[in-house]
C-alpha cells in the first residue's frame, strides 16, 4: 500500500513537472524580458501598481500571457522587485494561468461557451475585489529596488536575458517550482485512486468547499483546467466547483502560497487568501443556478479528477514493477511540447548550476553590463539602436502571437484529425476487442482528446461549429465513455464488443460528416 | 516566530491528510450513466413513442401522474436531435429534425389549447411527428441498443 502511494506521488511529480516544462520556460523568458530589457520603471508603468486601474491592467496582461501556476512565479518574483503592489502582482498571478489562446479556443467549443465568458469575468471580479480591498488595507507593500545596470544593445542584451533564465532556473523560484510540484504529490497520496469520481454533484451544495480544499494543493495547466471544465459540464456536475477548479485549481498552488509567506508574512497573507476565498465562494454559490446547463442529464460520477488521485491501487502492482510501469506511462503520455520544454529546462539548469560555479572566478554580468568600445567609427545610418523598452515590448506581443500561431498547430485542419482520431480509434477499439483493456484504457482519453482537437480545429478555421457537427462529435465522446466505463466495470466480454461496434458506428458518422459535410454554418 | 509556527501548522494539517487518505477505501469500479426508463433506444422509437404519445389522440383510461407524463413527452422531444445523430441522417435531414424538436417542445410547453387553437396544434403536432417519420427511410438500419445496455434492461 505505502509502495503504491509512494511511487504513485514520483509519477504525479512528474507528469505535473513535464506539463508544466513549457510553461516554465515561457515564464522564465517573460521574467528575462522584464529585468533586462524594460527594467523596474517601465514594468511598473506596464503593470501599475496600487490602484483600481492597475487591477485591470494586470488581468489583462495576465489573459494575454500564456502560463501556469508554477510558471508565474519567476514572474511574480520580478514584479514584486519591480516595486509593484501585491493586489497588482496577485490580479496577475491569479490570471495568467486561467486562460491561454489554447484554452480559450478549447472553451468557446464547449456546450455552453457563455459559461467560460461568464467565468473569464468572474476571475476578473475576483481579482478587482479582492486586489482592491487589500492594497486599500495594505498600502504599504511596494518594495524599492535599485534599478538594475542596463545591458548594452547588441548581442550581449540578447545573452543577457539568457543569463537571467537560466540564474532563475536554478534560484528560490525553483525551490517555489518544487513546492507547488510536492503539492500535487501530497494531495495525490491524500486521495485514493478514483475517490472524487462520485464527487461534486450539482446537488450537493459542499461541492465548491470540496472543490476548494481539492484545487488549492493541485496543479492543473490551462488546457488541463478547461478540459476537466468541459468534462464536468458534460457531467452535469457543479458550475460552482468549476468555478473554483479554474480559479484555484489553475490559478494557485502552494509555491506561490509559500512566496507569498516568505516575502509578506502570514498575516498578509491570510488576509489576502481569506479575501480571496470569500469572494470566489460566494460568486460560485451566486452562480451555481444561473450557470448550471438545463439540457445535461446529469452523472452519478465524473473522471476529470482521477488525474489528482492515487493512480495505483495498492491490491493490484503492475506486473512490469512500479519504476518501468512510471517510465512506459511518461513515456505514452508526453506530448511533444512538454519533451521540448523539459529539455529547454534541463538546459537552462545545466547553464545556471554551470554560472553559479563560474562566479568563484568570474561573474558574467561585470562582461554583459560593460559598454563595448566602439571607437571613433560613426555607426552607420541604417544601424539603428532599439532602446530595451521596445525590444522588450515587441517580445511579449511575440510571446502572445506565437501561442496564438500555435494554436493551428495544436489544432490541425479536420482532416488531419480524424486521420490521428482514426488511428487512436483503431488503437482503442481493437484493443477492447481483443480484451487488452489496459492499453484500450490508455487509447480512449486519446481518442477524447483528438476529438475535441478536431472541434476547435474546424471552429479555429470557420469561426463557426454547426449543431450537426456538434452532436455527431457528443455522441462519438459518449459512446467512447460508454465503452470506458464497461471496460472499467468488468463487464462481459459479449457487452464490451456490443459496444465497440456502436462506438465504431459513431466514428464512421462523425468521420462523414466532417469529410463530406463542411462544417460552417448552420 | 509566529510565520514558522503557521508554516509547521500547515505542514503537519498537510501530513495528517495525507495519511488520513491513506486509509480511506478506493470506490466502487462499476461506473455507468444513468439512463431514464422512458429514453429511447434509437430514433425510430422516440418517433415511435410520439405518435403514441400524441396529446389529441385519447389513450382510453387517464394516466395515473399527467405531469410525469408530459415532462417524459417534453424530454422524448427534447432527445430527437441526439438520438437522430446516431443514424445516417445526412445534415439537411438532421438539421430539419432539430427544426422539428424545436417546434415539438413549443407546442408542448404552450399547454393544452382550446376550441380552434387545440384543433390547429393537434394538426401542426401530426404533421411534424409525421415528416419525422418519413425521415425515418433516410435514417438507415435501426441498429441503437446502446441505451438498453446502459440501464441494464
Amino acid at each position: 500500500m505505502v509502495e503504491a502511494i509512494g511511487w504513485g506521488v514520483v509519477l504525479r511529480i512528474i507528469q505535473a513537472a513535464l506539463q508544466a516544462a513549457p510553461f516554465v520556460v515561457t515564464g522564465l523568458c517573460i521574467t528575462a524580458l522584464l529585468h533586462r530589457l524594460l527594467g523596474h520603471s517601465n514594468t511598473r508603468r506596464l503593470f501599475g501598481s496600487n490602484s483600481i486601474s492597475s487591477l485591470f491592467q494586470s488581468w489583462l496582461i495576465g489573459m494575454l500571457l500564456p502560463g501556469c501556476s508554477l510558471g508565474v512565479i519567476p514572474i511574480v518574483k520580478q514584479l514584486r522587485v519591480s516595486g509593484i503592489a501585491v493586489g497588482t502582482i496577485f490580479a496577475f498571478a491569479l490570471s495568467s494561468p486561467l486562460f491561454d489562446p489554447l484554452s480559450l479556443l478549447y472553451g468557446l467549443t464547449l456546450s455552453k461557451p457563455m459559461t467560460i465568458v461568464a467565468f473569464a469575468f468572474g476571475s476578473l471580479l475576483v481579482v478587482m475585489l479582492s486586489g482592491g480591498l487589500f492594497d486599500w488595507w495594505f498600502p504599504q507593500t511596494e518594495v524599492s529596488v535599485e534599478e538594475p545596470a542596463a545591458t548594452p544593445h547588441g548581442v550581449k542584451r540578447l545573452l543577457a536575458m539568457l543569463v537571467v533564465m537560466a540564474r532563475e532556473s536554478v534560484s528560490g523560484s525553483a525551490l517555489l517550482i518544487g513546492c507547488g510540484l510536492l503539492g500535487t504529490g501530497l494531495l495525490s497520496a491524500a486521495l485514493p485512486p478514483g475517490s472524487l469520481q462520485h464527487t461534486m454533484s450539482h446537488e450537493n451544495p459542499y461541492s465548491p468547499l470540496q472543490m476548494t480544499a481539492i484545487a488549492i494543493p493541485a496543479y492543473a495547466t490551462p488546457m488541463t483546467a478547461m478540459a476537466q471544465l468541459g468534462s464536468m459540464f458534460q457531467h452535469g456536475n457543479s458550475v460552482g466547483a468549476a468555478f473554483i477548479l479554474l480559479i484555484f485549481g489553475a490559478g494557485m498552488n502552494l509555491g506561490l502560497l509559500v512566496w507569498m509567506i516568505k516575502f509578506y508574512g502570514v498575516r498578509k497573507t491570510a488576509a489576502w487568501f481569506g479575501l480571496m476565498l470569500l469572494v470566489v465562494l460566494g460568486l460560485s454559490y451566486g452562480i451555481e443556478r444561473p450557470l448550471y446547463p438545463q439540457d445535461i442529464e446529469p452523472a452519478d460520477h465524473t473522471h476529470a479528477f482521477d488525474t489528482y488521485c492515487q493512480p495505483f491501487r495498492g491490491d493490484s502492482p503492475p506486473a512490469v514493477g512500479y519504476p518501468a510501469e512510471i517510465a512506459r506511462r511518461v513515456r505514452l503520455e508526453t506530448q511533444p511540447h512538454e519533451a521540448a520544454g523539459a529539455a529547454a529546462m534541463a538546459c537552462l539548469v545545466l547553464l545556471g548550476l554551470s554560472l553559479t560555479l563560474l562566479d568563484r572566478w568570474w561573474v558574467i554580468e561585470t562582461w554583459l553590463n560593460r559598454a563595448a568600445d566602439t571607437g571613433s567609427a560613426a555607426p552607420s545610418r541604417w544601424d539603428i539602436v532599439v532602446p530595451g523598452p521596445v525590444l522588450g515590448g515587441v517580445g511579449l506581443l511575440a510571446i502572445v502571437a506565437a501561442s496564438i500561431v500555435g494554436c493551428f498547430a495544436y489544432y490541425p485542419e479536420p482532416s488531419e484529425c480524424i486521420e490521428e482520431l482514426n488511428q487512436a480509434r483503431t488503437e482503442a477499439l481493437s484493443a477492447a476487442m481483443s480484451g487488452q483493456y489496459e492499453h484500450a484504457l490508455h487509447w480512449i482519453p486519446i481518442c477524447e482528446g483528438w476529438n475535441r482537437r478536431l472541434q476547435v480545429g474546424a471552429y479555429l478555421r470557420t469561426g463557426h461549429l454547426s449543431n450537426y457537427h456538434r452532436m455527431k462529435a457528443r455522441v462519438f465522446a459518449d459512446r467512447l465513455e460508454d465503452l470506458e466505463h464497461l471496460i472499467e466495470g468488468r463487464d462481459p466480454p459479449e457487452e464490451i464488443r456490443r459496444q465497440v461496434a456502436v462506438t465504431s458506428r459513431a466514428f464512421g458518422r462523425l468521420a462523414s460528416a466532417f469529410r463530406e459535410e463542411p462544417p460552417k454554418s448552420d | 516566530m509566529a510565520d514558522e509556527r503557521m508554516v509547521k501548522f500547515l505542514v503537519l494539517m498537510g501530513l495528517t491528510a495525507v495519511l488520513a487518505g491513506c486509509n480511506a477505501s478506493p470506490p466502487d469500479d462499476h461506473l455507468e450513466h444513468h439512463v431514464p426508463a422512458h429514453k429511447p433506444g434509437s430514433f425510430a422509437k422516440a418517433v415511435e413513442q410520439l405518435e403514441i404519445r400524441d396529446p389529441s389522440q385519447p389513450s382510453g383510461r387517464e394516466p395515473a401522474d399527467p405531469a410525469a407524463q408530459q415532462a417524459e413527452w417534453l424530454d422524448i422531444i427534447r432527445w430527437l436531435p441526439e438520438l437522430a445523430a446516431e443514424t445516417d441522417l445526412r445534415r439537411a435531414d438532421w438539421d430539419a429534425v432539430q427544426r422539428a424538436s424545436l417546434q415539438l417542445e413549443q407546442i408542448a410547453v404552450s399547454g393544452p389549447a382550446a376550441g380552434a387553437e387545440r384543433t390547429a396544434a393537434s394538426s401542426r403536432y401530426r404533421e411534424i411527428v409525421g415528416n419525422l417519420r418519413k425521415l425515418l427511410s433516410r435514417a438507415g438500419p435501426d441498429l441503437s441498443i446502446t441505451h438498453d445496455i446502459e440501464s441494464g434492461e
